[in-house]
Parts: structure tokens; C-alpha cells; sequence
């Protein structure tokens, strides 16, 4: 379960990495004043994702990346059930842009990414990852070879 | 023994505990056979399989 004592601060720094990224394209591409309050914003959110992550609740397990394999569920969960949204949220703001008259290429191509990432996970994790049958081989548990049904 | 106590000898969060007692999460196998292992018990004697209707 517990994996490192540097592991709770993945998720807050990878948010923090994202935000600061985007305040350094808001800075060089509209203006600092944002570029310091999109930074600020950023560094409030990894703030509270650290205390979070601190808290003995399910969430605070799978923030800090030491959840046991009910929370890794509970997780998945969650994750699905945000991609849902995001995708949805991405479909509305595609309909409204192109009833603007906008351009709608950006929205198509985070679908085009959300359906490969999609296939590639439907590949990664599924049966046909270990085509040779040998499932069994990687188990924790593992059956003695004499004790199986012929 | 708490239910601290048998997360932490089962290298699990307490929560995982609390669920698994009032029947809200079913175990990994190697986790069942960590908790039965853990009393001394056969597995089939901590988990009883109830009928599953599809």
C-alpha cells in the first residue's frame, strides 16, 4: 500500500507542472497579471491536492499513490466516471463552437486522442496483451501444475 | 484486534476493512486468503458465497 514517503507529492506536483505550464502560455500570449493569477490558482490547487492526499479517506489514498486494490477501484471509478463528463463537457462546447461558427478542430482532436487512448488502454490491459495463455503464469496466487484439471 | 490493527497486518487501508465487514467490497482472492490465512481459518470459513442473481 504504501509505496514511498515522496509518492503523495506526485499528484500535486504534476499539477502544479500542468498549471505553471499554462500560466507561462497565458504570460507569453495575453499577459502576465493572468499569467500570475492562472499561476496562483495552480499552486491553491496543488496545495489543496497535497492535503488532500494527507487525509486517511479513500481520496486522500489515491491522491498520495498509496491505495490498497479496493481504493484502486474506487478510483478507476471516479476516473471513468469524470471522463464521462469530460467528454460530454467536450461535445457541448464542440456543438456551441461550431453553431458560433468557430473552429471545432481542437474538440475533435481531444476525441480523436480519448478514443485512441481508449484502444491503446483496450490493448494494454485486456486478454490479448498475453496471447500465449499463460495468464495464469503472472498470478500472485498461481496453481501447482499437478493439482489442475486435465 | 482493531480494525487498524488488521488493515496495517494486511497491508490495507483501514476503510478496505470497514468495507469488507459490512459486505460492500469482496475481496481479491489473495486478499481472502491473507485474512483467513491471518485467523488460522480456511477461506471457506471467512466468506460464505451467496446466490448471485444475473
Amino acid at each position: 500500500m504504501t509505496r514511498n514517503k515522496y509518492s503523495r507529492l506526485l499528484t500535486p506536483a504534476v499539477a502544479l507542472l500542468a498549471g505553471t505550464g499554462i500560466a507561462c502560455a497565458v504570460g507569453i500570449r495575453q499577459n502576465w497579471s493572468a499569467a500570475i493569477a492562472s499561476e496562483a490558482i495552480a499552486l491553491c490547487w496543488a496545495t489543496a491536492l497535497y492535503f488532500w492526499g494527507r487525509a486517511d479517506t479513500d481520496t486522500g489514498a489515491v491522491l498520495s499513490q498509496q491505495e490498497d486494490e479496493r481504493q484502486q477501484l474506487v478510483g478507476l471509478k471516479a476516473t471513468q466516471l469524470a471522463l464521462a463528463a469530460v467528454i460530454f463537457a467536450i461535445v457541448v462546447v464542440c456543438l456551441i463552437a461550431a453553431a458560433s461558427k468557430y473552429e471545432i478542430w481542437p474538440y475533435q482532436v481531444l476525441l480523436v486522442i480519448i478514443g485512441i487512448a481508449y484502444f491503446v488502454g483496450m490493448r494494454a490491459y485486456g486478454v490479448d496483451a498475453d496471447e500465449s495463455g499463460n495468464g495464469a503464469a503472472h498470478s500472485r496466487l498461481g496453481f501447482p501444475k499437478d493439482q489442475l484439471p486435465d | 484486534m482493531s480494525q487498524a490493527d488488521l488493515a496495517a497486518a494486511l497491508g490495507v487501508s483501514r476503510q478496505t476493512v470497514i468495507s469488507i465487514e459490512s459486505g460492500r467490497y469482496l475481496p481479491s482472492l489473495p486478499l481472502a486468503f491473507g485474512i483467513a490465512r491471518l485467523f488460522a481459518v480456511p477461506v471457506e470459513e471467512m466468506f460464505v458465497l451467496e446466490e448471485v442473481t444475473k
